[in-house]
């Protein structure tokens, strides 16, 4: 080696830009076609060393690291080195860390504690209202819900929030009811939960009514997938054979099924 | 010097109703729990947030102090709710003073303030 013995786990020690490296080559891994460190891996680096091979100094050496192979060129006496190839299995490894999403999950809704002493006591007006259980998930989710006597469930949200119905675990009504005046947050949160569940049509009466969001899927979808299903009839062998021909059926199994039906 | 507690501050307005707190009751500080033997009263108000003020069933003087505290409140407009033995609020509101009642929380939720409103 040149100058420095290679540490365990570390490559060869190579000679890189120098004379040497073109006018006493050796064989094995020694010199490189490299002119500047900057092009690979490398450990350590050197202006001066010994070529223990051939006892002469060289200059500007430096030890690569261990996973650089090299080939060898006889008429050069140079090693072209060259990144040694990943395995399948290293590969798919870093295909999946790379997809892979961050460790860690946040829940952005989960609430900050306060820093108005109002709003710490009426938290912890809200922990005896509600119990300690629902409290632990109002800090997680920002929000309460309470089912009122008519079987509607309310969503209800700290501040001026609206407040959204559900019917059945779906949205029926989002309702605006505010407590005027600098009240905490959470006090006004206490303030539409006890409307709700002392009295519920008192509370609809202050409420003001604002637009639902439609859903993606049609209100009648089951009815829809309901009358498909009535509708579906075997297929034809024409048509399954119509149907492997253009791509759209590549799986034996369902022509033998159909086969079968037909049969 | 007697302590009091304002409720009803209405924004943007000159309205500051005061709820006075009787001298045998106290008080609660935060941080602090009421003591075995003490029930409580929650009053919802802007200014402060909620306040909490305890009195001793077994005294007879402050039960007695209590129920005038109870009833200045619902006289200017607060709604009180009772807070049942397992922790929770119950849905009840209640109609006169128990002496029995743990806790109570007084909420500014009557057509008297007018301060619940749609938004």
């Amino acid at each position: 080696m040149v100058g420095l013995a290679p540490a365990t786990g570390y490559g060869a020690v190579i000679e890189y830009g120098g004379t040497n490296a073109i006018t006493t080559p050796v064989t094995g891994i020694r010199y490189a076609s490299v002119t500047s460190a900057s092009t690979i891996p490398v450990r350590t680096m050197g202006s001066w060393g010994i070529d223990y091979a051939t006892g002469d100094s060289v200059t500007n050496w430096l030890e690569v690291e261990q996973e650089w192979g090299g080939v060898y060129d006889p008429q050069s006496g140079w090693v072209q080195y060259h990144p040694k190839p990943k395995t399948m299995a290293e590969r798919i490894k870093e295909i999946i860390a790379a997809r892979n999403a961050p460790a860690f999950i946040t829940n952005r809704k989960a609430l900050d504690r306060p820093h108005d002493i109002r709003e710490l006591r009426a938290r912890e007006t809200l922990c005896r209202v509600i119990g300690e259980e629902k409290y632990r998930r109002f800090l997680v989710q920002g929000h309460v819900t309470a089912r009122a006597k008519s079987g509607l469930v309310y969503q209800i949200f700290p501040g001026h929030g609206i407040t959204s119905v559900y019917d059945k675990g779906k949205m029926v009504e989002r309702l605006c009811v505010v407590l005027r005046g600098d009240f905490p947050p959470t006090d006004s949160l206490i303030m539409r939960y006890l409307m709700i569940l002392n009295n519920e049509e008192n509370f609809r009466s202050y409420a003001i009514k604002h637009h639902v969001p439609q859903s993606l899927w049609p209100e009648n979808l089951e009815q829809i997938v309901e009358d498909a299903k009535k509708n579906s009839r075997p297929k034809t062998l024409a048509e399954i054979y119509s149907d492997i021909k253009t791509g759209k059926h590549a799986r034996i199994g369902e022509v033998a099924a159909h086969m079968r039906e037909a049969a | 010097m007697s302590m009091t507690i304002e409720v009803n501050p209405l924004n943007g307005s000159n309205i500051r109703n005061q709820v006075k707190i009787p001298d045998s009751l106290q008080l609660l500080p935060d941080g602090e729990r009421p003591k075995k033997n003490q029930h409580l009263f929650r009053i919802m108000t802007a200014k402060d947030g909620d306040k909490r003020v305890v009195w001793d069933n077994r005294d007879l003087d402050q039960i007695a102090d209590a129920k005038a505290m109870f009833d200045a409140c619902i006289e200017e407009g607060l709604v009180p709710y009772r807070v049942d033995f397992n922790g929770k609020v119950t849905s009840e509101v209640m109609d006169e003073f128990d002496p029995d009642a743990e806790e109570v929380i007084f909420l500014p939720v009557s057509k008297k303030l007018g301060l619940v409103a749609g938004g």
